[in-house]
């Protein structure tokens, strides 16, 4: 009897942690709804915590915005602002964040180009007209994009890393990080949670989110959403263990002309928005990749894109533009 | 009973703690399916939790143009005043963890419990 006592006693430890689970939401940050999830000893804790990344937050958002000025801070507005005039002192979050861009460039064959600001400008105001009318919406005409993109080669971003200044050289060029700023923030934010010695979280930016995990908490399940804007519906399930899952999708920014989707991640070759995938999620140890690799490879045919995943050792998930979803994983290969 | 390391005293104790966790178990099961419910956030806190047991239709206080509405089981923003609708076009919600978010009203509608922890 004493026996079977001892045991039901070490399977009570084994089976109670003494943290408890505490989320919070943010809805003012990089135009999207964030949560964070986290393992923590009482409220107060976690509520510290929360507050800290909020303001993290916060701050990056404004380092990364090209539609707002702020006051006493240089943002990449700033630099586009002062395109052809002069080079801009920035802190180092948007320096970085500019030098990763010019480093994905290359590794994506161009088709990650943060340089790409006027093309993806006229989409955003054609955008925005639509949304605000949709009844009178318009896509932009091949002459218009055209003239656009004679202003967006990589090389006209000029990085001096001894001042920790960017300048553009062409007056008509400017620099759009919106296929890269959440990933780069998402890996800011895990180093700040492990800073603060937080060992089980999760932080979901709309669309990019980073997993702590530790014994408490061994991995965090991931519903790829289903292509629908707003739907919770997830068409695939993963696990994640202190890693991050970026999704790229035709449903997170897009209006609708003649019945057809016109979203946001625009093809260089046709700069138009591209047509190959409705989604692609990417598994990866940085968001930053993730942001990187779940863009490129959305833009880019699924034959392509298995390809590069398996020579960058990454996980994916694709769901095509019949709906088809794929995933490779380390778990194996799974179609339906 | 020739069992060296349980007496026969041990297997009764064993199966009626077996049975009682079974029964437990199937309680919460159950009951965590039927009381289903639905939490209305504002800023981060919880300003009104809908049994979805029960039709009903709210409009919290602050808004009066913002409907939300649980139906057979299910809920959803039923109208909003938000420019882009995009939380009355998510549509029903009932899954466990299932959202639907109006950023412009800083509103987030969601399921309690979940089956996965986010969705992207």
């Amino acid at each position: 009897m004493k026996r079977i006592l001892f045991l039901l006693c070490l399977l009570m430890l084994t089976g109670c942690g003494t943290k408890k689970e505490y989320s919070a939401q943010y809805l003012d940050v990089f135009d999207t709804y964030t949560t964070f999830q986290a393992y923590s000893d009482d409220k107060e804790g976690f509520d510290r915590i929360s507050e800290g990344l909020h303001s993290q937050l916060i701050r990056l958002n404004r380092l990364f915005d090209i539609y707002n000025d702020y006051e006493g801070i240089s943002n990449l507005k700033t630099v586009n602002d002062n395109a052809g005039v002069a080079p801009v002192v920035v802190d180092k979050e948007l320096y970085d964040l500019v030098k990763a861009g010019i480093s994905a460039y290359d590794e994506t064959e161009g088709y990650i180009n943060i340089a790409m600001g006027p093309v993806l400008k006229v989409w955003h105001n054609y955008r925005e007209s639509a949304l605000a009318d949709p009844n009178n919406a318009l896509i932009p005409s091949s002459e218009e994009l055209s003239e656009a993109a004679r202003h967006t080669d990589i090389n006209n971003i000029i990085l001096d890393d001894k001042n920790m200044s960017i300048y553009i050289k062409d007056k008509y060029a400017s620099i759009d990080v919106g296929a890269i700023a959440k990933g780069y923030a998402a890996d800011r934010a895990r180093e700040y949670l492990e800073e603060n010695g937080v060992t089980a979280a999760l932080i979901n930016l709309g669309g990019n989110v980073v997993g702590l995990n530790d014994d408490s908490k061994p991995s965090w399940k991931i519903g790829v959403q289903k292509p629908i804007e707003g739907s919770s519906e997830y068409v695939y399930k993963l696990d994640i263990n202190n890693a991050s899952a970026v999704s790229s999708g035709n449903y997170q920014r897009y209006y609708v002309y003649k019945d057809k989707i016109y979203h946001h991640i625009i093809d260089k070759d046709t700069l138009m928005p591209s047509v190959n995938n409705k989604s692609v999620t990417v598994v990866s140890p940085s968001s930053l990749e993730g942001d990187i690799y779940s863009t490129y490879l959305f833009i880019l045919p699924y034959d392509k894109g298995k390809e590069i995943v398996k020579e960058k050792g990454l996980e994916a998930v694709w769901v095509d533009k019949d709906d088809k979803v794929i995933a490779k994983t380390k778990g194996g290969e799974y179609v339906r | 009973m020739g069992n060296l390391f349980f007496k026969s005293k041990d297997i009764i104790v064993i199966a009626l703690i077996l049975t009682v966790a079974a029964i437990l178990y199937a309680c919460i099961e159950y009951t965590g399916k039927e009381g289903k419910t639905a939490e209305i956030l504002l800023n981060n806190e919880v300003i009104k939790t809908l049994e979805l047991s029960e039709d009903a239709v709210y409009s919290p206080e602050d808004f009066p143009h913002v409907v939300f509405e649980v139906r057979e089981g299910k809920v959803r923003f039923r109208e909003s005043d938000c420019p882009d609708k995009i939380c009355v076009n998510t549509g029903f919600i009932y899954k466990q963890g299932q959202t639907a978010v109006c950023l412009p009203n800083k509103l987030v509608l969601r399921i309690t419990g979940n089956d996965v922890d986010t969705v992207l």
